[in-house]
C-alpha cells in the first residue's frame, strides 16, 4: 500500500469515527428532547385536567351551598339556579374525571418508563375511585334535591353528612391523583437525566476510541515512512562519501520502494560514469605519456630535418650545374634535327618519283594482260576449229572402214577397192594424228597464256604492292620529317623549360632557406610542446588519484 | 615457264615413222595372205584391249546414235537404236565379255537380220589380216601374228550368246 493511500486511509478512518460519534450524539439529543417533550406535554395536560376537576368540584360545592342556603332561606329561584349550576359542575367534574382516566390509561400503555406506567395506572385507579365517590355524592345530592323539592328540611339536613363525606372522599381521591402526578413528573425528570447520562458516557467513550485510533494511525504511518527514509539517508550519506559499491533495500511497490529503486539506478549510473571516468583518465595518462615520447621523437626529427635541408641545398646546386649542361646538349640536338629534316625532304622527293614510275609500270602490265586475254580468246576459237577437223577425220576414218567392209564383202572384185579404202583410212588417221598434235600444241599455248596471265596479274599485284610500299615509305618519311620538326620544337621547349627550371631552382633555394628557419622555429616549439606534455602528464596523474577515491 | 617448240610441218619424226611402218605392214600382210590361210578382221578397242571381228559378218560401222532404253531388258542389251530407217538391237559387248570400258562411242552393225544386231565398242581402229584360227568354236580366242595380238570374237557363238531364245526354239 502506498504512503499516500495509507495517509488517506488513516484520515478516512478518523473522519468516519467522528462522523459516527456526531450522528450518535444527535440521535441521543433527539431522544432526550422527545422524552422531555412527551413528559412535559403529558404532565402539563394532566395537571390542567386535575385543575379543571378541582375547579368543577369547588363550583359544585359552592352551588350546593348556595342551594342549601337558598332552600333554607326559601329563595326558590335561587334554588333552581343553584341546582342548574350544580348539575353543570357535577357533569363537568365527571367528564373531566372520565377524560383524565382515559388519558391515564393511554399514557400507561406507552409510557417512558415502567415506573411512570405504574404511576399512570395508579392515577387511573384513583380517578376511577374518585369518580365512583362523585357518583355517590351525586346520588346523595339528588336525594337532598328531592328533599328540597319536598321541602323536607330535616331530610335535607340529614343527608348533608353523607354528602360531605362523599365529597371529601372525592376530593381526597383527586388529591391522591395529583400527588401521583407529581410523583410521575419526578420520575420523568429522572428518566430524562438517565438518558442524558447514558448519552454523555457513550460520547465520551466514542471520543476516547477515536483518539486511540488516531494515535495508532499516526504511529503506523510514521513508522512506515520515517524508517525507510532513515535508511535512504544513510545510503545517500555513503554515496556522498564515495562508496558506490552498495545498494539500498527496495521492498514494496510504494513510493519509497520506487525511491529505493531510483536510488539504486542512480548509483548504477554513477558507478558506470565513475568506471568510464577512471578508464578515460587512465587512457589520458597513457596518451599523455605517448605525447611526451612523440614530442621527444619530434625534436630528434627536427634535428634530422635541419641536416637534410643542408644536404638538399647542396643537391640543388648540383642540379643547377647539370641544368646548364642540359641546355647546351639540347641546342646541339636541335641543330642535328634540322639537318635531318632537310635530308628527309630530299628522300620525300625521291619516293614521290618512285611512286610515279610504279604507276607507269602498272599501267603497262595491265595493257599486257589485256593483250594476253585477247590471245587466249583467239586460241579458244582455234580449238573449236581443231575439234571440227577432228570430227571430220573421225567420220573419214569410219567411212574408210565402211569402204573396207564393203570391199571385203565384194570379195576378189573389191580387193583394189580395199587398198583404196586402206589409203583413205591412213589419210584419215594422219589427219587425226595431225589434229592431235595441233591440239597438244594448242594446249601448251593455252597453258602458256594462262601462265602469262597469272604472271602478268602477279606483276600487276606486285607493282600495286610496290606502290603501296612506296606510299607507306612516303608517309613514313613525311611522318619522320614531322617528327623531326616536332623534336626540334620539343628540344626548344626543353631549353625553355630548363631555363624556367633554373629559375625554379633558385626559388627552391630560397624556399630551403625558409624551411631551415621554419625548422629552427619548429625545434623551439617542440621544446615548449615537450614542457606542456610534461605538465599534462602531472595533471593526468592527479586526475587518476582523484578517480581512485571512488570505491566501485 | 618454257613453251615447247612448235614444228612448222605439224608432224614429228616418230609419227612419220609409225605411219610408214603401218603402211609397210599393210602391204606385207596382203602378200602373206596368199601363202597361208588368213582372214580379215575388223579391229576395235574394248576397255583398252584390242579385239577383232571377222569383217564378213560386219555390215557397217557408225558413230553411236541416241539409244532408247528398254525396261526389264537383260544387262547386256543397251536398248534400241534407229539406223538407216530400221530398228536395231544394241548390245554391250563389254558387258558380255566382262570388260571395263570408259564409255562406248562407236557401234558395229552385224550382218544379221531378224533381229538386227549392233555392238557398242569404244572405238574402231581399222581392218587387219590375221592367220585363220581352226580351233574349236569359242566366243573369244587370242590371235597372235608376230608382235601383233588381238582377241578374236567368233560371230556365230556371239550371236548364239546374244540370242539364246533361238536355241530354245530350235
Amino acid at each position: 500500500m502506498s504512503v499516500s493511500t495509507r495517509i488517506a486511509a488513516g484520515f478516512a478512518a478518523l473522519t468516519a469515527i467522528l462522523l459516527a460519534l456526531g450522528v450518535y450524539a444527535l440521535v441521543q439529543i433527539g431522544e432526550v428532547r422527545q422524552t422531555v417533550d412527551l413528559i412535559v406535554e403529558r404532565d402539563l395536560a394532566s395537571m390542567e385536567a386535575l385543575n379543571r376537576i378541582d375547579h368543577a368540584l369547588s363550583r359544585k360545592v359552592e352551588q350546593r351551598s348556595s342551594l342549601v342556603q337558598a332552600f333554607l332561606t326559601g329563595d326558590n329561584a335561587r334554588v333552581r339556579e343553584s341546582t342548574a349550576g350544580w348539575r353543570n359542575a357535577v357533569e363537568e367534574a365527571q367528564r373531566g374525571l372520565a377524560e383524565q382516566e382515559r388519558a391515564a390509561e393511554g399514557y400507561r400503555d406507552n409510557s417512558v418508563t415502567g415506573t411512570r406506567s405504574e404511576l399512570w395506572a395508579r392515577m387511573a385507579q384513583q380517578l376511577a375511585e374518585g369518580e365512583r365517590a362523585l357518583a355517590q355524592t351525586r346520588t346523595d345530592v339528588e336525594t337532598q334535591l328531592a328533599a328540597v323539592a319536598a321541602g323536607d328540611r330535616a331530610g335535607v339536613l340529614a343527608i348533608e353528612a353523607d354528602i360531605v363525606r362523599d365529597h371529601a372522599v372525592t376530593v381526597a381521591r383527586v388529591g391522591q391523583a395529583r400527588e401521583t402526578l407529581n410523583l410521575a413528573i419526578e420520575r420523568g425528570r429522572d428518566a430524562t437525566s438517565d438518558v442524558y447520562g447514558t448519552s454523555r458516557i457513550s460520547i465520551v467513550i466514542g471520543l476516547i476510541l477515536a483518539i486511540a485510533i488516531a494515535v495508532v494511525v499516526a504511529v503506523t504511518t510514521r513508522r512506515s515512512i520515517v524508517r525507510p527514509l532513515d535508511s535512504f539517508m544513510t545510503f545517500v550519506g555513503r554515496i556522498g562519501e564515495g562508496d558506490l559499491s552498495t545498494t539500498t533495500d527496495t521492498t514494496g511497490q510504494d513510493e519509497l520502494g520506487q525511491l529505493g529503486r531510483t536510488l539504486n539506478e542512480m548509483v548504477g549510473g554513477l558507478r558506470t560514469i565513475a568506471t568510464q571516468n577512471r578508464a578515460a583518465t587512465n587512457d589520458l595518462n597513457a596518451a599523455t605519456t605517448e605525447i611526451r615520447a612523440s614530442t621527444q621523437e619530434q625534436a630528434a626529427s627536427v634535428e634530422e630535418q635541419l641536416a637534410a635541408v643542408q644536404e638538399t641545398a647542396a643537391t640543388v646546386d648540383e642540379i643547377t650545374h647539370s641544368g646548364a649542361q642540359i641546355t647546351r646538349r639540347a641546342q646541339e640536338v636541335i641543330a642535328q634535327a634540322q639537318a635531318t629534316a632537310q635530308v628527309s625532304d630530299a628522300g620525300l622527293t625521291a619516293v614521290t618519283d618512285t611512286a610515279r614510275a610504279m604507276d607507269a609500270i602498272r599501267e603497262q602490265a595491265e595493257a599486257v594482260a589485256a593483250n594476253i586475254v585477247a590471245l587466249s580468246e583467239k586460241t579458244q576459237a582455234i580449238g573449236d576449229i581443231i575439234a571440227t577437223v577432228n570430227d571430220v577425220s573421225e567420220r573419214s576414218h569410219l567411212l574408210a572402214l565402211n569402204a573396207s567392209i564393203e570391199a571385203a564383202a565384194a570379195g576378189e572384185q573389191g580387193r583394189s577397192f580395199a587398198i583404196v579404202a586402206s589409203e583413205m583410212k591412213q589419210l584419215a588417221d594422219q589427219a587425226k594424228g595431225a589434229t592431235r598434235n595441233v591440239r597438244s600444241i594448242l594446249g601448251d599455248i593455252q597453258r602458256g597464256i594462262n601462265s602469262s596471265v597469272m604472271l602478268t596479274e602477279e606483276a600487276v599485284k606486285r607493282v600495286a604492292s610496290g606502290k603501296e610500299r612506296t606510299d607507306a615509305g612516303h608517309a613514313a618519311i613525311e611522318e619522320l620529317a614531322t617528327r623531326v620538326q616536332e623534336n626540334v620544337q620539343t628540344f626548344q621547349q626543353i631549353v625553355a623549360s630548363t631555363n624556367q627550371q633554373q629559375i625554379g631552382i633558385e626559388q627552391v633555394t630560397i624556399a630551403l632557406q625558409n624551411i631551415r628557419e621554419a625548422s629552427q622555429q619548429t625545434a623551439a616549439s617542440t621544446r615548449q610542446l615537450d614542457q606542456a606534455a610534461s605538465d599534462l602528464g602531472e595533471l593526468s596523474r592527479t586526475l587518476v588519484g582523484l578517480t581512485e577515491r571512488y570505491r566501485l | 615457264m618454257t613453251i615447247p617448240t612448235i614444228l612448222a610441218d605439224g608432224l614429228d619424226a616418230d609419227a612419220i615413222a609409225a605411219i610408214l611402218s603401218a603402211r609397210q605392214r599393210a602391204v606385207g600382210g596382203v602378200r602373206q595372205a596368199d601363202e597361208r590361210a588368213t582372214e580379215t578382221l575388223l579391229a576395235f578397242d574394248l576397255g583398252g584391249v584390242p579385239h577383232g571381228l571377222p569383217i564378213d559378218c560386219v555390215r557397217a560401222v557408225a558413230p553411236l546414235p541416241k539409244v532408247t532404253r528398254l525396261p526389264g531388258a537383260p544387262a547386256m542389251l543397251d536398248g534400241l537404236i534407229a539406223w538407216r530407217g530400221t530398228v536395231v538391237n544394241l548390245f554391250a559387248l563389254a558387258t558380255l565379255l566382262d570388260r571395263d570400258t570408259d564409255g562406248a562411242a562407236t557401234m558395229i552393225v552385224l550382218r544379221h537380220d531378224a533381229p538386227r544386231i549392233a555392238l557398242s565398242v569404244d572405238s574402231v581402229s581399222g581392218v587387219v589380216t590375221m592367220p585363220r584360227q581352226d580351233t574349236a568354236t569359242a566366243l573369244s580366242t587370242l590371235v597372235i601374228d608376230g608382235d601383233e595380238r588381238l582377241t578374236r570374237i567368233d560371230p556365230v557363238v556371239l550371236i548364239e550368246r546374244l540370242l539364246p531364245a533361238r536355241l530354245q526354239e530350235g
